[in-house]
């Protein structure tokens, strides 16, 4: 599909960029203003867990416009990927800070485990939406704990979102490397959704790539007491 | 810890959207901030910018019609007025980066995409301004052209494992190719690459082969990282750069329409491409490209008379005069008290008019430029002054054009392309011998002044021999054998005397004007490296 060329002035891409553009700016203030809300709830506030449910619903549907563009650009074989130098630590506390009053609210502990100063290279945003899905699986099922965790293991970054749920079932237990697979497999996602989440998360690692290694997903039964572990694995 | 604070930081927030500049302030003040100004377009933006030295600058990109936010960055870097210790920071609605946005001179600090919460601008803010602290020294040392300075605290900085090491490694990268050090810096990118493809350092290994005249190397380069990055932007406008230099003109156009699809907006790269359709005959793109330049321009400091100038010329080409007419007369609105354009826009009306046959008026035109070139003795360009030429031989202003030829032969002998067109000029008014009479001349002036120069420096009278070059170069700006020579003076003195500054920057600048010269290339490089070393040894 070509963006370019057509002669009746309507441009697809163009129309795109602009309403992302106002989309963007929409929940900017939505959620601006639902954090202004917040700061002046008092603590034991019923509405407030109503209100923090909101800015929660804010931004995945966030994470969702980004997913949405990301497809769609790799549709028109245009660059979507902007890898950084980022701080892993910092990455993961920030989406700590944005996740963590919903899920105490639910009691659900959500720790952070990482070597301070680690650094590493990806596209903050998009792996953002990555965690932020696992995160959201990683709730449904757990009792009581998510853990988010990331080390450096033989050159390649490992960052782990684990729950003390019931853990995979065995017909998940393997390294998810064709996301089209993933996409169109029955029974491939854990929870009832359409498995778009996953789709997308694992062609998000895959996107990340150096020196001829590209990056995967990794599930495993080795997360909190036998619960459920994904790892992004990124070169 | 001490918590982190940004009261006494001045801040300015540019945003078109009244209610995101009022958000962003209130989640700034949480932090402490207590001066934040706030601009609501690109005009004013620049103003406050003028008038005030902000520690933080939030621009949005996107600023509805006017300036863009690129253009405000563009211009307050371009006019001087944004200290290196500002930290300017981009915010799209986008995942942008300079890959994709195709920034080529002027990048932000840092971008932020939208939507940016309490929590997450604090915790990228800090990031980025403790990012701006590392490199901060390095930059204005950098600035002040002290490379020995900026180079020896970059690698001071680069010895602590909390630096960005990224950052530090592209400023050096910078610094190296300032200099002219290609070695050093191929080295250093190839240290990069062996960990990890990073963009800079592909591009940088492809302007390290590119100043060495390696243009096979660099083109294979290019080829392999479009091949694996289908929309690195800057990937394509070296590789159009190469083809360029390999003489594959169509292959240059090819290039930049790619570069020009991805990232439009880049006034440079639209001039770009539309001399090479012109050079390629390809009459719809030019006038395209000429268009698109001419408007991008409008909001922007770097737009010149010639943008309107060229775009005509596409109109004329195209067969459409009237709307050429009217550019022609827009020079004198959009470039208002500037003599120079007034000069531009009447040669410009006059080839214009003489193209459609209107004769009385192109001479009326011709004659307006004519009076306003004798009074200021100033030709813009080499094309402005040639266009003149011409219409002057056509209207029997023969004694006017001779001079004005003889001008632009002066400034450009070794020009192959300006002397063949001055030979063309006369052959179709007709008078077939003069070019070479006025080639021979102009050559004849130059090498008098080298060999007197030469004669000035074997006797020892090196302070003579820069006064002569100096002031031939003020006579022929645009001449390259001249600009060299004042810089090999200026070389030989600090070798003879010790380096100081005001020296090094003499030479540098005249070095400076002969950079993308590929005639003057080993020279060059082999001067720069001389004053590389003089200049190292006085510790500078």
């Amino acid at each position: 599909m070509s963006s370019k060329g057509s002669d009746s002035g309507l441009d697809f891409s163009t129309i795109i960029a602009s309403s992302v553009h106002d989309m963007k700016n929409s929940i900017q203030l939505l959620l601006g203003t639902l954090d202004e809300v917040i700061d002046e709830l008092p603590a034991d506030e019923k509405s407030r867990a109503r209100v923090l449910r909101a800015e929660a619903e804010g931004r995945r549907i966030n994470d969702q416009l980004i997913q949405l563009l990301t497809l769609y650009k790799m549709g028109n074989t245009q660059h979507c990927l902007q890898i950084d130098e980022h701080c892993v630590d910092e990455f993961l506390e920030e989406i700590n800070s944005e996740n963590h009053p919903l899920l105490s609210l639910r009691g659900i502990e959500l720790t952070v485990r990482c070597e301070e100063g680690l650094v590493w290279f990806f596209d903050r945003e998009l792996l953002k939406g990555v965690v932020n899905n696992l995160i959201t699986n990683a709730q449904q099922h757990t009792r009581n704990r998510v853990a988010l965790s990331a080390a450096v293991h033989e050159k390649k970054l490992r960052l782990s979102v684990s729950d003390n749920g019931p853990g995979f079932p065995h017909s998940m237990l393997k390294r998810g490397d064709a996301a089209d697979e993933v996409l169109l497999g029955e029974g491939s996602t854990r929870s009832d959704g359409t498995g778009l989440g996953l789709y997308f998360s694992t062609t998000i690692a895959q996107l990340h790539q150096n020196r001829n290694a590209c990056g995967y997903l990794e599930n495993s039964n080795e997360g909190v007491d036998g619960g459920a572990c994904c790892t992004i694995v990124l070169p | 810890m001490a918590l982190w604070t940004l009261k006494n930081t001045k801040i300015l927030v540019v945003d078109d959207f009244a209610e995101m500049r009022s958000m962003l302030r209130s989640m700034l003040r949480a932090y402490g901030a207590e001066d934040i100004k706030q601009a609501s377009n690109g005009e004013d933006a620049i103003e406050k910018i003028e008038n005030n030295k902000f520690d933080i600058i939030l621009c949005d990109y996107n600023l509805g019609d006017g300036k863009d936010g690129q253009q405000v960055l563009e211009e307050a870097r371009y006019r001087a007025i944004l200290p290196l210790t500002t930290t300017f920071i981009m915010v799209t609605a986008e995942n942008t980066s300079t890959m994709v946005m195709g920034a080529i001179d002027h990048q932000p600090d840092a971008y932020l995409s939208k939507p940016i919460t309490k929590t997450t601008l604090q915790a990228r803010l800090k990031k980025i301004l403790d990012k701006k602290n590392y490199t901060k020294q390095v930059a204005i040392a950098f600035d002040k052209k002290e490379y020995s300075k900026a180079s020896k605290r970059c690698d001071e900085m680069m010895a602590d494992p909390s630096a960005p090491r990224q950052e530090l490694q592209n400023l050096k990268f910078n610094l190296l190719t300032t200099t002219g050090d290609y070695e050093a810096a191929e080295t250093l990118c190839n240290q990069v690459l062996d960990e990890r493809d990073i963009p800079w350092a592909q591009l940088g290994l492809v302007k390290v082969y590119f100043s060495q005249q390696k243009y096979y190397e660099a083109k294979e380069l290019l080829d392999g990282i479009i091949a694996s990055n289908g929309d690195f932007v800057a990937a394509y406008d070296w590789l159009s750069k190469v083809h360029k230099k390999l003489g594959n003109t169509s292959a240059a156009e090819e290039a930049l329409t790619q570069a020009v699809e991805r990232s439009p907006k880049s006034l440079q790269r639209q001039r770009e491409l539309s001399e090479l359709a012109v050079i390629n005959d390809n009459h719809t793109l030019a006038e395209r490209a000429c268009r698109d330049a001419m408007l991008i321009g409008k909001h922007s400091v770097l737009r010149t008379p010639e943008d309107y100038v060229n775009y005509s010329s596409s109109l004329v080409r195209n067969h459409k005069g009237k709307e050429a007419l009217r550019i022609a007369e827009n020079i004198k609105h959009a470039f208002k008290g500037d003599n120079g354009a007034r000069l531009q826009a009447e040669i410009c009306k006059s080839s214009v008019h003489q193209a459609l046959g209107n004769d009385a008026k192109a001479e009326v035109a011709m004659n307006s430029a004519l009076e306003l070139y004798q009074k200021s003795g100033v030709l813009s360009s080499s094309r402005a002054g040639m266009a003149l030429a011409r219409n002057c031989l056509k209207y029997g202003r023969e004694k006017e054009a001779d001079t004005i030829i003889k001008d632009i032969a002066k400034n450009n002998h070794e020009n192959k392309a300006v002397l063949e067109e001055i030979s063309q000029i006369y052959e179709d008014a007709g008078f077939a011998g003069k070019a070479e009479e006025a080639i021979t001349a102009a050559i004849d002036e130059i090498a008098e002044i080298n060999n007197e120069g030469v004669r000035l420096i074997n006797e020892g009278k090196i302070l003579e021999s820069i006064e002569l070059f100096k002031e031939a170069a003020r006579a022929l700006p645009r001449n390259h054998i001249i600009s060299l020579n004042a810089a090999h003076s200026y070389i030989l003195l600090m070798k003879k005397n010790g380096a100081n500054r005001q020296h090094v920057n003499e030479a540098m600048r005249y070095l400076d004007a002969v950079k993308d010269i590929d005639s003057a290339r080993k020279r060059y490089n082999s001067l720069m490296k001389s004053c590389r070393e003089v200049a190292q040894q006085a510790g500078l």
